[in-house]
Parts: C-alpha cells; sequence; structure tokens
C-alpha cells in the first residue's frame, strides 16, 4: 500500500504495531515543519536539530498515548513548542544566523552548520534579495516574547489554522488571537523602515 | 461607518487573510475603498503576510532522519502474525497475482452455470434445488458410512460406555462443568486474537 496516501492516523495505527515505513513516512511529513518551528524559537541549528529529534523520539516512543480525538499535527507541534520553550526558560537566546553556526571555528564546520534551505526555483539574484528580507524578517521574529513567536510562526510560516493553534499552545482561542495580533503589530513596528 | 471613522486593526488584519464573513466584507471593502489611511494599513499587513510567507522554508540535515530512527524503541510485531505475514504478498502486484489465483478457478464453475441457465427448464431456483439435495445427499450418505464404521469397529461400543459414565454424574456438576466450559472457551479464544495480534515487546531499531 502506499503509504504516501494514508492519513496521519493511519500511519499512527500502522506504526504501533511495528511499521517501520509508517514510522518514516510520519518523519517524513513532519520533520521539515516541526524542526522549522523550533529552529524559529531557539534561533539556533544545533539546538534546533537536537530538539527536534527530542519531539520524534517522544512522540514515536509514546504514540499509544496518542488521542485520535486530535490531529496528529496538533500533538506533534504541541511537543515541538513545549520543548522549545522549556529549553528558552533555562537559555538566553543567541543572534540567528543561516550562515552556519557562531561555535564554527573553520569553513568547513561553518559550511557543514548552514542551514538547510530549500529551494523556491528563485533565480539568484531573487533568491539573495529574498534571503536579505528573510534575514531582517528572522530578527524581528526573534525579538518578539516566545508565545508570540510560536503562535505568528505556526499562522503565517506554517499555514495552522487559528482553531488548531489554540490547541497546539493550549490556550483559548481569543488568547491565539490576542497573541497573534500583537505579533504582528510589533512586527510591523520593527520593520517600518522595509515599508512592511 | 462615516469617513471619519476608521477600521480596527483587528477587522483590517482579518480582511488581509480574507477571513471576514460576506456581510463584514461588504462593508470593509467599500470603507477601504474611500479611506486612503486605511487603504494603506491593509497593504501593510498584507505585505507583512507575504514577507512572512516567503521565509525560506528550513529543513533538518540529511542525517536526521537516521539519527532520530537510532532512538526510537518500535514494538515487535508478534510472531504468530509474523508468520502469518510472512505468506502475505507485500507488493500491489503480489496481491493482484493472488487475488486472481482465488477467483480464477472459480470462473470456470460460475460459466458452466451460466451454460446451464441457458437451457430451458432450467432456473436458478432449481439448480439451487438440485445443489442442496445434492449436498445433504452426500452428507448423508456420509455420515451413514462413519455409524456403520463405527459399528463396526466397536468404537461405538466405547462411546456407549462412556455416555453410561457420563450420565451417571450428578446434574448439578455436568452443569457447573458446562458453566465452566462456557467462560472458559470465549476467555481463550480472546486471549488467542490478542496473542496473535498484539506486538510481544519492544526492540531497539538500532539491533
Amino acid at each position: 500500500m502506499a503509504l504516501i496516501q494514508s492519513t496521519d492516523h493511519d500511519l499512527v495505527v500502522l506504526a504501533r504495531t511495528g511499521s517501520e515505513k509508517a514510522y518514516r513516512e510520519l518523519l517524513d511529513r513532519y520533520q521539515r515543519p516541526v524542526f522549522s518551528l523550533i529552529y524559529r524559537m531557539v534561533r539556533d541549528r544545533e539546538q534546533a536539530e537536537d530538539l527536534a529529534q527530542e519531539t520524534f523520539v517522544k512522540v514515536f516512543n509514546h504514540l499509544e498515548s496518542f488521542n485520535p480525538k486530535y490531529k496528529f499535527s496538533s500533538w506533534i507541534f504541541k511537543i515541538a513548542s513545549n520543548l522549545s520553550i522549556d529549553h528558552l526558560r533555562k537559555k538566553e537566546p543567541e543572534t540567528v544566523s543561516l550562515d552556519g553556526s557562531r561555535h564554527a571555528t573553520t569553513a568547513e564546520e561553518t559550511e557543514a552548520s548552514r542551514i538547510q534551505v530549500e529551494s523556491r526555483d528563485e533565480n539568484p539574484e531573487q533568491f539573495l534579495e529574498a534571503r536579505e528580507l528573510g534575514a531582517e524578517i528572522e530578527q524581528a521574529i526573534g525579538k518578539l516574547r516566545p508565545e508570540y513567536r510560536t503562535a505568528i510562526v505556526l499562522r503565517h510560516v506554517e499555514g495552522r489554522p487559528y482553531e488548531e493553534i489554540s490547541e497546539i499552545m493550549d490556550i483559548p482561542l481569543g488568547t491565539v488571537k490576542t497573541y497573534i495580533h500583537r505579533a504582528r503589530s510589533e512586527l510591523r513596528e520593527t520593520l517600518a523602515h522595509l515599508k512592511i | 461607518m462615516n469617513q471619519t471613522q476608521h477600521l480596527d486593526d483587528w477587522t483590517l488584519e482579518q480582511l488581509a487573510e480574507g477571513m471576514l464573513s460576506e456581510h463584514e466584507l461588504t462593508r470593509a471593502t467599500e470603507h477601504v475603498e474611500a479611506c486612503r489611511r486605511c487603504a494603506a494599513e491593509l497593504d501593510g499587513y498584507r505585505a507583512l503576510y507575504a514577507a512572512l510567507e516567503e521565509l525560506p522554508r528550513l529543513a533538518p540535515s540529511p542525517a536526521f532522519s537516521n539519527a532520530v530512527m537510532a532512538r526510537v524503541k518500535m514494538p515487535e510485531p508478534s510472531p504468530v502474525w509474523a508468520m502469518i505475514q510472512r505468506w502475505l504478498p507485500t507488493t500491489r502486484r503480489g496481491w493482484s497475482l493472488l487475488v486472481a489465483a482465488l477467483v480464477a478457478p472459480m470462473l470456470p464453475i460460475f460459466a458452466g452455470i451460466a451454460w446451464l441457465m441457458t437451457h430451458p427448464g432450467v432456473s436458478a431456483g432449481s439448480l439451487w434445488q438440485t445443489g442442496t439435495a445434492a449436498a445433504l445427499s452426500a452428507a448423508t450418505a456420509t455420515f451413514g458410512k462413519i455409524v456403520e464404521w463405527g459399528l463396526e469397529s466397536g468404537i461405538f461400543g466405547g462411546a456407549q460406555v462412556v455416555i453410561d459414565a457420563v450420565l451417571s454424574i450428578p446434574i448439578e456438576t455436568v452443569a457447573g462443568a458446562f458453566g465452566v466450559l462456557a467462560v472458559a472457551i470465549p476467555l481463550s479464544a480472546w486471549s488467542l486474537f490478542r496473542l496473535a495480534r498484539t506486538p510481544t515487546g519492544n526492540a531497539t531499531y538500532a539491533n
């Protein structure tokens, strides 16, 4: 059976019987968005990979506790968000860079730690422009409170509906809207020089 | 809403997201067309959303998947189920061949029935009656042969002794034994079913 056509719930059921293919399909579906959310929260590539790994290990080793009443995506994003916020509470945020870890000491290490960016089929000039604008926006997102950051990234980067964000963050829908509204206001203020 | 009143920020944000109701959308759109300030704010929100949606799609390192799977404890499939699975096809082509192999022998039978029904006087009802009569006759003949053999071999003589012994047991004891069996048999069947379906333990992927 082509697992790519299976729903998340079907994959969870298969994974519970020990199907490695089901685990890998779930991993393929969610590794990018989970990593993306965590990275924009903690703003360090190595930490983001560690926390993303932790997220999947937690999810996969506790599949029996997944309640099919909820969406699998809500569950995994919730775990990712909680791990990120716990990490931020213990640590000061660092300056974000897509161009390699600040801990890298050689050119090879810098290249190896550069964030993988999936191609959007732009030409090189467009890619560079988008990259510069993206860096400014990433900086601005990094200045938001963690809760605002989670909400705005889930809404506008990952495209999750308000109701799902409410489930993921375990807060009322009204609070989600408040966080997103405040995040937008702060971003517009910070990025005013870009005429956004 | 008159020209001196502006749309609040949340309405503008919802308008930029395309999330207003039809009625609210009409009112808001009419106002924005007439109000430069609100039109500029709306453009600002749209630009912000577009910029956020254009952020790079980040991906973890290529080794990420294997690193995760090395730490996952996958349940081991039940040995009974694993044995059954060994005989089942794993590809779409395999399943197609299995179904074809099961259906193919039925085709001549169906063809034969269809041919018989083209004869006058042969109908589905008459075929059913003939078929069931033949099956009953065969079952009766087989049972008769078994009883005849049993009588000749003396097994039924031995069975008579067993039956006499059972009939001598007090009725309450027999009823109690039936009660125990009525509970034990379904419980055993359920346990067997769970054994066949439930994973037996954990195995680390790396092993």
